[in-house]
């Protein structure tokens, strides 16, 4: 064996592992090309797991078909929506983003921040068959672009309810076809359940700061300042600290000081499972909890978010996800072809599938007279949601805040309320999550420009 | 090549010649450096350059996509030390490292004791007991957070059962950590006890016969002769436990992720929430706790080899 060998193998491994190296760092996703003539081919980047994922496949099917030959959308879940707002800046990094991405509700005003997408006005504009009347008035508040129009397409809209257990409900004597409706009732009542039956009295999303949000907009009160980043400034700083919110939190804490009320922790699941085994007599959460919370459909009375004020603003914020359409980087064929799949889904037969599979509600009102929708609404509690969503004025207090900082601000109020329903101070903790917040909306506005 | 290796040595002995540690292109000098080559370019790529890489971003600002967005000097050291929350940070850092080591020592020498009797049956006992060790964290984690859920997890069935209060094992700033220290020593002690049970059965058996027919009692013997003799393992397991511990992230991004109210959040767990956690993005920052940390793991092991390591009896 000649002694030169062994000094070559080496070499070339040495070579190997740093090219594999190399390669690995540099991740370069070209962007999908951009030819304006032919069939084209588009990325769509989803967070949706579950029944709701297998229907979503159904629907892209179902387009691709339709469009054979012209358009095809090739559809990939991403993960959580956490997850694909860090992917999403990664693609951005290096320019592969994908030609239609779905975000949730908080994430607008990243989206919006990022400057990477067309406003969805700009496609409806010329497309004369989109009537964007078709929208709940309060869902096109919530995704309005800032030069008029919609700044996204509304896919998913979601909105908080209260949650009653019939059997508890009647245990304790109480009737559940007259619910209570605002939160000093929604108290009382979780007392009597709990002293009369043991169980909880009430349970509430936990996973972040969502449901006090909601319970400010109910009581007409904004979450963030100035105007809940509506008007022409950005938001610099969050109020939690009104006479309205100190209310409901003194209100809250002593039903979780006292054990009436159950604390599920980050985990929605924990909550809905405690509901649906009837550990828990009332429950304060989303509109899409409602398939795991009552498969039957017949355990549970369903309605509306109770109000902590009374206020002409006063209205429920929505939630759920809207379709972004790429624009830099992305070709007019690709961005036409992302509209079209987009209106697609917006459809009223879509939309009608799309709700009816998933628990969320059509954010298109005409799904409501399809035959799908139709029958959906034959369900009581199906019928409490969308007259919640329509009765909804779209103010500023229940169009809700909009500042690319509202993931951060989020684990910081929760954080908060977490010192709360343990006895800690109601006007000084939230004083202690005001100034927090407003050092992290600070650091954001900075970083965004 | 081994033959030829064992030629060359054989060949050409160690010289210390001026003539020839002057030049290193001898070919058996090259020979040394082409075999260090692969080790250190897998080094440089995978440590070196990001180790030099955190220093550089900590020191630069980040814009909305995590991209660095120029110099800022010390900025992300004067956030990170000027925030109130980075004490207590860090004294949960300290107490869940504390904690979760002497957990593993205590409880790890509590069941090997036992196991190191030669009795029958004791080595199914082994087995099962260094169990926990096949168990990933991420699986032990979701198995422990859905026993210790609030309203349906079964600890709290069984407590309440006997008539004792639900305590909210992941809901409450006092009881969370405690929580997260029940699993990671969990998860540890069956590697623990592996380790152990080598070190005890390694211990010479005429020293412990030496010792009973000088009249020393099985307390006695156990306190002044087996204990000082496993003494390297006990190191052993505080060193690597420590920066284990300081390194933990799987059990709390599962069982707490890091609440409530922040009483679960560790350096490592901060870092990661500064970096991915609520859409962040904020790697300058991430960067300079990464840096703290990295400073802290090699003050702690100094410490440790310069301490501990002077009262072990090898």
């Amino acid at each position: 064996m000649s002694s030169r060998h062994p000094l070559l193998i080496a070499a070339a491994a040495a070579g190997t592992a740093a090219l594999l190296a190399l390669t690995g760092c540099s991740s370069a996703d070209s962007p999908s090309s951009g030819s304006s003539s032919g069939p084209v081919t588009i990325t769509f980047w989803h967070e949706m797991a579950g029944p709701a994922a297998t229907e979503l496949t159904d629907l892209v099917d179902q387009f691709n078909k339709q469009e054979k030959g012209k358009i095809t959308v090739k559809a990939s879940f991403q993960g959580t929506y956490a997850d694909v707002q860090t992917k999403y800046t990664a693609s951005v990094q290096s320019g592969s983003t994908p030609d239609l991405l779905m975000m949730n509700d908080v994430s607008t005003g990243f989206m919006v921040d990022s400057k990477q997408t067309t406003p969805l006005s700009t496609f409806t504009a010329k497309d004369s068959s989109f009537d964007e009347n078709t929208f709940p008035s309060v869902v096109r508040k919530y995704y309005a672009a800032s030069s008029g129009g919609l700044a996204a397409m509304p896919f998913s809209v979601s909105q908080p309810v209260l949650y009653l257990n019939k059997s508890l409900v009647k245990k304790a004597g109480l009737d559940a076809s007259k619910p209570p409706t605002t939160l000093t009732e929604l108290a009382t009542w979780a007392s009597k359940i709990h002293s009369s039956t043991g169980a909880y009295g009430m349970t509430m999303n936990m996973s972040d700061s969502w449901m006090l949000e909601e319970l400010s907009a109910s009581g007409g009160q904004d979450f963030c300042t100035p105007d809940n980043g509506r008007g022409s400034d950005r938001v610099t700083g969050i109020d939690m600290t009104s006479g309205t919110q100190v209310a409901f939190l003194r209100e809250l804490q002593a039903l979780f000081t006292a054990g009436t009320a159950l604390n599920p922790g980050t985990d929605p699941n924990v909550m809905t499972s405690s509901f649906a085994s009837n550990k828990v007599g009332m429950m304060l959460t989303s509109t899409g909890a409602y398939t795991t919370a009552d498969p039957t459909k017949k355990t549970s009375v369903v309605s509306s978010f109770p109000t902590t004020s009374t206020s002409t603003d006063a209205g429920a914020v929505v939630g759920g996800n809207a379709l972004w359409i790429s624009g830099k980087n992305h070709s007019d064929a690709q961005q036409n072809a992302a509209y079209a799949f987009a209106s697609f889904l917006h459809s009223p037969e879509v939309q009608a599938e799309w709700a009816n599979a998933t628990g969320y509600l059509a954010s298109n009102t005409d799904a409501a007279d399809t035959t799908v929708g139709k029958k959906s609404l034959a369900d009581p509690n199906v019928a409490a949601m969308y007259k919640q969503l329509s009765d909804t004025p779209a103010s500023q207090a229940a169009a809700g805040c909009r500042t690319g900082a509202f993931p951060t601000v989020r684990a910081t109020v929760i954080g908060a309320f977490n010192k709360i329903v343990e006895g800690a101070d109601v006007t000084s903790s939230m004083k202690a999550a005001e100034t927090k917040s407003a050092e992290q909306i600070a650091a954001y506005n900075t970083a965004a420009q | 090549m081994t033959v030829s290796i064992r030629g060359r040595l054989r060949a050409r002995p160690v010289s210390i010649s001026a003539a020839t540690t002057r030049s290193w292109l001898r070919a058996d000098r090259r020979f040394g450096v082409a075999l260090l080559v692969p080790a250190f370019a897998v080094f440089a790529v995978f440590v070196f350059y990001p180790l030099v890489k955190v220093f550089w971003l900590s020191m630069q600002g980040t814009d909305i996509f995590g991209q660095p967005a120029g110099f800022v000097g010390v900025k992300n050291y004067v956030t990170t030390f000027t925030d109130p929350e980075f004490g207590r940070t860090m004294a949960q850092t300290a107490i869940f490292c504390l904690a979760v080591v002497s957990g593993r020592i205590l409880l790890g020498l509590l069941i090997t004791i036992p196991l190191t009797v030669k009795l029958r049956g004791v080595p199914v006992f082994r087995a099962l007991l260094t169990s926990p060790m096949v168990v990933s964290v991420s699986a032990a984690s979701v198995a422990f957070a859905a026993m210790l859920a609030p309203g349906t997890g079964l600890l709290n069935s069984v407590i309440t059962r006997f008539g004792g209060p639900a305590i909210p094992w992941l809901t409450s700033t006092r009881w969370a950590l405690v929580s997260v220290v029940i699993v990671t020593v969990w998860g540890s002690i069956g590697f623990t006890v592996l380790l152990l049970l080598g070190a005890f059965s390694g211990i010479d058996a005429d020293v412990i016969e030496a010792a009973h027919l000088d009249g020393a009692g099985a307390v006695r013997t156990l306190w002044s002769i087996s204990l000082p003799l496993v003494t390297p393992t006990l190191f052993f397991v505080v060193v690597t436990g420590t920066v284990e511990a300081l390194t933990t992230f799987g059990q709390i991004q599962i069982l707490t992720g890091g609440g409530p109210a922040g009483s679960t959040t560790t350096l490592v767990y901060d870092i990661y929430q500064a970096a991915f956690g609520a859409a962040s993005a904020n790697f300058g920052l991430a960067a300079a706790l990464g840096v703290v940390l990295f400073l802290l793991i090699l003050a702690l092991s100094l410490v440790q080899f310069g301490v501990l390591e002077k009262r072990v009896n090898y």
